[in-house]
């Protein structure tokens, strides 16, 4: 039987945690939890050969039990930290997946439970990535987030969309991302080059916890509240969208788990979305259709020694580019969308290219520039 | 970490993630092909694959039907036998085979079956139709609907017996999930299930029928998209199992929805576009595609939509559209919801429209 203070340690590491801001990494400890005795920075540094078998063995036997890599390179508490959260995500998805069944997916009780079976997923999932990560990780050469937030970024890039349903191909993509003290104001829109079509977003947002321009905190684990409102008009199929929003987003740098996971993250995220749709057929006058959506996403990412971040993620929108996974059977219609990102910054200039897979493919790169970063 | 090899890394993970985005393309191409079939002297072609070619032997023809009504072209070689059974199965019980050849009709059971012996020259073309009498009957007439059966085809034959006592209905439509898996065995027990029916059975595929080594469906009971009219009444089955429609069922949808236009026009399909419990999204994957449907649909001037899926029933709108979605079949039931198996009675006025929408509970 594990340990109160290791299923503790287990939920943790999914779980969006209280940074308290202007503590160091040497000062904080996650929940009253130490780091782990042998990912002490006196540990023998690994070959390069060893490093490829740990990887081997996180990738292969990992895909199993998650944190075999970490046994591998010698740091059993943090390969036992993993495996419990996937046990833990395991547990989750079969109480929310169960449910669903049991109660054949009733109204009542379908959001807590689809909920859980998401958070369940992402508990069981990116332990795997971390192990992966964390048996791949060259002691020194981990990256940071930058200790404040840029002030502001601003975007322009290209995005391809490949849709069976729909004759758009190539979008213009903007976005602005404003931060004042704890409040990002952002806005971005996509811009259909050959088709009518146009998707307007503006959202604000409140960071309960973590870093902002004018406050450091020891990492980029941040708690934030947002809001959005975002309009979608498909003129040339004679509909538009209406969607108001709101979200919980958290990211959790995982050096808080183990020093050897230093530069990588989770993040988290749910919320609930209103949307409207209106029909505009020539000739009649047709009701509108209001309609909510869960909102759920979870991911895994790395930082780019303190010039940018990649990560992957799901996301389980079905109302934007990507939407929803096409699959063939059982799962028809339910699951969102998987999806990576990579930004990086050479001095206040930047990229970032991006994918996501769902009902559509989606991929492109925007030129970034960005101030008051540090 | 290097930046290039992140970037790859994820550029590659989200490629094989990405798989296919044209999930039920293969199903619509398969659609083509239904009601088609050469062998043994014979070539077969129902018009719009309303008909699927079940089983072909020297002198015997079996065809299932998918709709009331519809012709079909035989073409015989030289040497081909003159003298054809044609078996019919999933017909109404007073449809008759007509034809510019001598067509006798041969007892069968059960009422849905029928035989005929039929005179075909060697090396001859001929049409033939399947044809109710009231077929252009402009009168008030009324038909059921019932989908998910799946795990409960074992109590099954309470619904089929509620709808036979059920008056002056002429046909059960169906939105899928017939079966839990969608293999043979399963098909060819709801196949057996329906000899105690009484009228026939016209339905679309759900997502329980797409298998693990793709669709046997089509083999039995025809195609997964589909129009005919009857009575005054244009019926467009569609397959939405994927949670989409392929860009080629819109191309048929479109035609469909044009000659409907102008009158009665019933569209049912296997998972609906909008879920009306959002959070849920037993719908289409995408809510854009959604919408791009209901617009269709609504400028078709679609008068009833049919969903299953849900295993529920729910009396909404859709684009404006009266839509019901009814999983009655028995299949595992949305709990707290007051609802147990049932089906649906639709009275339909060819003149006026729809008139009355009843779920007739059966438990």
């Amino acid at each position: 039987m594990p340990s109160a203070r290791t299923v503790i340690a287990a939920l943790a590491f999914a779980l969006p945690c209280h940074a308290e801001p202007g503590l160091t990494d040497a000062e904080w400890q996650p929940s009253g939890i130490a780091p782990a005795a042998e990912s002490a920075p006196s540990a023998p540094p690994r070959t390069a050969a060893r490093r490829a078998l740990d990887v081997a063995v996180a990738v292969g036997p990992g895909a199993v039990v998650h944190g075999a890599g970490h046994w591998s390179a010698g740091r059993p508490e943090t390969a036992r930290r993993l495996a419990l959260t996937q046990a833990a995500g395991l547990g989750t998805m079969v109480v929310g997946l169960g449910g669903l069944a049991i109660t054949g997916a009733s109204r009542y009780l379908v959001a807590p439970l689809a909920l859980a079976t998401i958070a369940g997923a992402g508990m069981f999932f990116l332990p795997w990535l971390a192990d992966i990560y964390g048996a791949a990780a060259h002691p020194g050469a981990s990256g940071a987030p930058p200790r404040l937030p840029p002030v502001w970024i601003t975007e322009l890039g290209h995005r391809y969309v490949w849709d069976a349903q729909f004759a758009y191909r190539h979008f213009l993509v903007q976005a602005v991302d404003l931060r004042i003290g704890r409040v990002r104001l952002a806005q971005s829109g996509w811009h259909a080059l050959d088709d009518r079509n146009v998707r307007l977003r503006v959202l604000g947002a409140y960071r309960l916890t973590g870093p902002t321009p004018a406050r450091t905190a020891p990492d980029g684990s941040f708690l934030e509240l947002e809001a959005a409102l975002t309009q979608h008009r498909y003129d040339s199929e004679g509909f538009r969208s209406l969607t108001g929003e709101v979200a919980l987003a958290a990211r959790r740098d995982l050096v808080r788990l183990d020093p050897g996971l230093r530069g990588s993250f989770v993040e988290g995220g749910f919320g609930v979305a209103l949307q409207r749709f209106e029909y505009r057929v020539p000739g009649m006058r047709v009701e509108p259709d209001v309609n909510d959506l869960l909102l759920a996403r979870f991911g895994f990412g790395i930082y780019f020694a303190e010039a940018g971040e990649a990560q992957v993620h799901y996301d389980h929108r079905h109302d934007d580019y990507a939407a929803g996974l096409e699959l063939t059977g059982l799962g028809s219609g339910v699951a969102g969308h998987l999806g990576a990102e990579v930004r990086h910054f050479w001095g206040p200039w930047g990229l970032r290219a991006e994918g996501q897979v769902g009902s559509a493919f989606v991929a492109g790169v925007s030129l970034m520039f960005r101030q008051g970063a540090n | 970490m290097q930046l290039k090899h992140v970037t790859l890394t994820l550029a590659l993970g989200l490629l094989s993630a990405g798989g296919c985005v044209r999930v039920s393309q293969e199903r619509a191409e398969r659609d083509l092909e239904v009601g088609k079939h050469s062998a043994h002297g014979i070539s077969i072609d129902v018009a719009h694959g309303l008909a699927a070619v079940r089983h072909v032997a020297p002198g015997e023809v079996t065809l299932w039907s998918s709709a009331p009504a519809w012709t079909v072209t035989l073409t015989t070689a030289a040497t081909a036998p003159t003298s054809w059974r044609v078996s019919l199965q999933n017909v109404l019980p007073d449809a008759e085979l007509a034809g510019g050849v001598t067509v006798s009709p041969i007892a069968a059971q059960p009422i849905t079956r029928k035989q005929f012996q039929v005179e075909l020259p060697a090396g001859s073309t001929t049409t033939l139709t399947l044809s109710p009498p009231d077929h252009h009957d402009p009168a008030p007439w009324r038909f059921a609907v019932m989908s998910d059966v799946q795990e409960a085809i074992d109590d099954v034959h309470d619904i089929y017996q509620k709808l036979n006592h059920t008056p002056n209905v002429r046909f059960l439509l169906g939105a899928g999930d017939l079966t839990q898996q969608g293999g043979s065995e399963q098909l060819e027990r709801f196949q057996r299930e329906l000899e105690s029916l009484d009228v026939p059975y016209y339905t679309t595929l759900g997502n329980h029928e797409l298998g693990d080594d793709g669709p046997a469906y089509q083999d039995w009971f025809g195609r997964a998209s589909f129009s005919f009219v009857y009575r005054g009444v244009r019926f467009s089955m569609l397959d939405s199992a994927s949670a989409t429609l392929d860009p080629m069922v819109y191309d048929w949808l479109d035609d469909w929805l044009a000659k409907g236009k102008g009158g009665v026009h019933v569209v049912g399909m296997h998972i609906p576009p909008i879920d009306p419990v959002g959070v849920r999204n037993g719908s289409f994957a995408s809510r854009n595609e959604a919408a791009k449907l209901l617009t269709r649909l609504a400028a078709g001037r679609v008068d009833l939509t049919l969903y299953g899926h849900i295993h529920s029933y729910y009396s909404f709108e859709n684009a404006g559209i009266p839509a019901f979605i009814s999983g009655g079949g028995g299949a595992i039931p949305e709990r707290f919801d007051q609802v147990g198996r049932h089906f649906l009675v639709v009275d339909v006025d060819p003149k006026r429209g729809i008139d009355r929408v009843e779920m007739v509970a059966v438990d």
